[in-house]
């Protein structure tokens, strides 16, 4: 199979097998409108995506190369499809976390519906099961001051939930055993 | 002192000594389930089975006497009919498939669910008690389990509750299961009186003592078989009482009053039930969502400090991101700060709602207030809520008119609040309607059913259990020409002639793909024959449809004309013989085989199809009494990637 000639943001040039890299929608309608031949001569400059952002997404179209294309699946399906991350995959992922969004920006970009929506997922995994505060921590994220009086009031329920479950249970206790006593 | 105090303290000392009961009590009513592998007029297999003291165990088997529910292992999942959750990140790790709701004479506080389990046991996986109020609390959850193929009394650790409760829930999920689970019944032991330690010191909760006061010698907790003896269950009773008398003792007593209040809630975890859940899921439903969806104040200022790493990521592909979190997750992110919490907001992620796994939580205020922001809202779920008071009809009406205009996806299984009223709503406002799942919605009347002719797009039809009449059914089906999944098991069986259905799906249907008849004691040759129009059928189950004698050639003749066909069910069918077979060696997507009682067939029709059905993974053959095991080891090892099943004479 012929290759592209594809150059990043800082002025690699990586040489790809068509058949590879066709897994983006981006570079397969410009391979369309340009037509094959043409696009073996020239180089073709991606912007928004540098060489060690290529270099990976390259990597993860050489090993789905032969996945079939994704099914026409029934509409019942269709908003969750493909939401399962495959072991390969998953290892694949286990990068930066700049490097991540880097690769969500580069599969929306160059249009690789597969990449996008694993990398999509993966960050979903990282963000399900955390605390507002952690979230925070997590994704370098400014709180808002303006929202202080929610924050606090978040900051109340994990001190309850973590450090003062028994205060808690003391005071509905009490209250539990009032009501009872008061029917006696 | 006073001789008042005297005289309570001389009651007090009774009370001490025992002044509590035991009681260990059988279902005495079923208030509600979700399938059952028994039909309306039959008692074989049915819900109300599970009612009263156990009439089989412990003997191990298939008993028409026990309660079986309509699925097993994951066949159902694979099968064209199945249905998808429309939103599975919301699902917890085991998702619930079925539940069947007990009623108990005499509440008590309970301190032990035992389930007797008759038939491949292991699929129960969460037990829940109401209170009077109607608040739900679970007592025990639990994996699916794969347990030693004996029959099995169930009783798992429970967390101790401080109401009084005599409803129970219990909840499962098959996907483990070899065969079909079978149910004799399930005792509620528990004291007329909340008990505590009588040794304050001892500050252990009640659950981890009994089960090592009870259980702790007994080393097959693995299967939680925790109750010892289950030979005789009247000796776990009388040990019980026994412990609860040596170690136990009710509030009043003497001891107590030296106990501190902050003592008592060491061994009650859970007071008021409440409690529980506010650390997890009932907090965020009770409290956190309706103020997560009320707050719809919105903010122009969107500083891209407040998106952290995000802020790389254009709106759209952050939203990407978000639409594949849980409810409770998409909750936590949008506190983070204004921006997020705009972001949260957006219609755009609340497409596909599956509130099921909220069941015990959703009431009218959550459904409300999440309808103020699912104006593009395509899939909807609510089954199994809304029952026991949390919302009623006009809830879901209300919700209907807010954000149903959109909607193709609609399942209200098991809401018994669902009546004609909603059928109208749903009728005038979603005309887009492409799947409607109604299974036990037996609130709802004939005439209910007749504003469904006004829908034209419908795909699926699910009326499992509801009381559609003929003739409804037949307009419903001119009307719908597309439709692809139709579900007409355990409609009552005056209201519907599945003949004349069958017919109307050959005229009308040309596109249907599944089409399920279990029980359908109205199917006959020539209903069967109809069915052969439509070439694109995949799945069609015809089990136990009692009245197919003399059919003749209509079932080579529908093998032969739906050759797409992956999963036929033909348990019981009467007279199946090898010719009827024949035509199922051209049925080369064959996947699903249910021939349960074909008396006279041979082992040489079932090589042939065996031979012939590359795809083949399931095949049925119990009670093919012409088989004999032997060959069915032959079948086994010879083929060894199917599933041929066969249930084994325990008696």
């Amino acid at each position: 199979m012929p290759n592209i000639k594809l150059q990043s943001s800082d002025g690699e040039i990586f040489a790809v097998d068509i058949e590879i890299i066709k897994c983006s929608v981006t570079i397969k309608t410009m391979l369309e409108d340009l037509g094959i031949d043409e696009a073996e001569e020239e180089v073709v400059p991606l912007p928004n995506v540098n060489s060690a952002i290529l270099n990976k997404i390259i990597q993860w179209a050489t090993y789905h190369k032969d996945d079939l294309p994704p099914p026409s699946f029934e509409d019942e399906a269709e908003e969750n499809s493909n939401d399962d991350i495959s072991s390969w995959d998953a290892d694949f992922l286990k990068v930066e976390q700049s490097t991540l969004f880097e690769l969500i920006l580069a599969a929306n970009y160059l249009n690789i519906k597969d990449l996008l929506n694993i990398t999509c997922k993966t960050v979903a995994n990282m963000i399900e099961g955390k605390t507002t505060t952690e979230l925070c921590e997590i994704f370098n994220i400014n709180r808002d001051c303006n929202i202080s009086e929610e924050e606090q009031e978040e900051e109340c329920i994990k001190k309850e939930e973590k450090k003062s479950v028994k205060k808690r249970r003391r005071r509905r206790t009490r209250k539990a055993v009032e009501e009872r006593d008061g029917k006696e | 002192m006073s001789h008042h105090d005297q005289n309570r303290k001389i009651s007090k000392k009774e009370l001490n000594r025992s002044e509590f009961t035991v009681i260990e009590q059988f279902v005495d009513n079923v208030y509600s389930f979700s399938s059952q592998y028994g039909n309306n007029i039959s008692i074989s297999y049915t819900a109300p089975n599970i009612i009263g003291p156990p009439s089989k165990f412990p003997e191990y088997g298939d008993f028409p006497q026990a309660f079986a529910m309509r699925t097993y292992g994951l066949w159902w999942d694979k099968a064209p009919s199945r249905s998808i959750d429309y939103m599975p990140q919301n699902n917890p790790d085991v998702v619930s498939q079925d539940y069947i709701d007990i009623e108990y004479r005499e509440p008590v506080y309970p301190i032990r669910v035992s389930i007797y389990e008759l038939y491949n046991p292991g699929s129960v996986i969460a037990i829940w008690a109401q209170d009077c109020y109607g608040q739900w609390f679970q007592l025990w959850s639990g994996l699916p389990q794969i347990v030693t193929q004996q029959s099995r009394l169930f009783s798992p650790p429970l967390q101790l509750c401080n109401f009084k409760t005599k409803m129970l829930r219990l909840e499962f999920n098959h996907s483990l299961l070899d065969y079909y689970t079978e149910l004799d019944a399930v005792s509620l032991i528990g004291t007329s009186e909340m008990m505590f330690p009588k040794d304050p010191s001892n500050k252990r909760n009640l659950s981890d003592l009994l089960q090592d006061t009870i259980y702790g010698h007994f080393n097959n907790i693995a299967d939680h078989n925790l109750t010892p003896h289950y030979e005789n269950p009247q000796q776990n009773i009388n040990n019980l009482k026994v412990i609860l008398d040596e170690y136990y003792t009710t509030y009043e007593s003497n001891n107590l009053q030296s106990m501190l209040i902050s003592d008592v809630e060491q061994i009650y975890h859970s007071i008021p039930p409440i409690e529980e859940g506010l650390n997890n899921m009932q907090q965020f439903l009770i409290k956190d969502l309706p103020r997560f969806v009320n707050n719809v104040e919105a903010s122009s200022n969107e500083p891209k400090e407040l998106c952290g790493n995000f802020s790389i990521l254009s709106i759209e592909t952050i939203l990407k991101i978000l639409k594949k979190l849980d409810l409770k997750s998409l909750y936590r992110i949008s506190r983070v700060n204004k921006y997020f919490y705009n972001l949260a907001l957006d219609p755009l992620l609340y497409t596909s709602l599956n509130l099921k796994p909220y069941w015990h939580s959703f009431n009218a205020r959550t459904l409300h207030n999440l309808s103020l922001r699912c104006k593009y809202l395509r899939r909807l779920d609510l089954s199994w809520c809304g029952n026991h008071g949390m919302f009623s009809a006009t809830s879901i009406k209300e919700f209907l008119i807010e954000c149903g205009s959109l909607l193709t996806h609609l399942r209200l299984n098991c809401c018994k609040n669902v009546d004609d009223s909603t059928i109208y709503q749903i009728s005038v406002t979603c005309k887009n309607l492409k799947e409607l799942c109604l299974r036990n919605c037996q609130s709802i009347q004939d005439k209910g059913f007749e504003y469904l002719e006004n829908l034209e797009f419908l795909e699926r039809l699910d009326f499992y259990r509801t009381s559609i009449k003929t003739e409804t059914l037949c307009k419903i089906l001119q009307k719908n020409r597309w439709l692809r999944h139709l579900n007409v098991v355990g409609t009552f069986q005056d209201n519907i002639n599945i003949d004349i259905v069958a017919m109307e799906l050959g005229r009308s249907c040309p596109n249907l793909e599944s089409i399920d008849f279990w029980k359908a004691q109205t199917l006959t040759a020539l209903g069967i024959n109809a069915l052969a129009a439509c070439k694109n059928l995949r799945e069609v189950d015809f089990s136990w449809c009692g009245n197919t004698s003399g059919h003749g050639e209509t079932l080579v003749k529908l093998f032969s004309c739906c050759q797409f066909l992956e999963k036929i069910f033909l348990a019981t069918f009467r007279g199946l013989t090898d010719r009827d077979l024949k035509g199922l060696t051209q049925c080369k997507h064959l996947k699903q085989l249910d021939l349960l009682g074909a008396l006279s067939l041979t082992p040489e029709i079932c090589y042939e199809i065996l031979s012939s059905c590359p795809k083949l993974e399931l095949m049925d053959l119990s009670f093919c009494d012409n088989i004999n095991n032997f060959y069915i080891e032959k079948l086994r090892q010879e083929y060894p990637h199917v599933a041929i099943k066969r249930i084994m004479d325990y008696h």
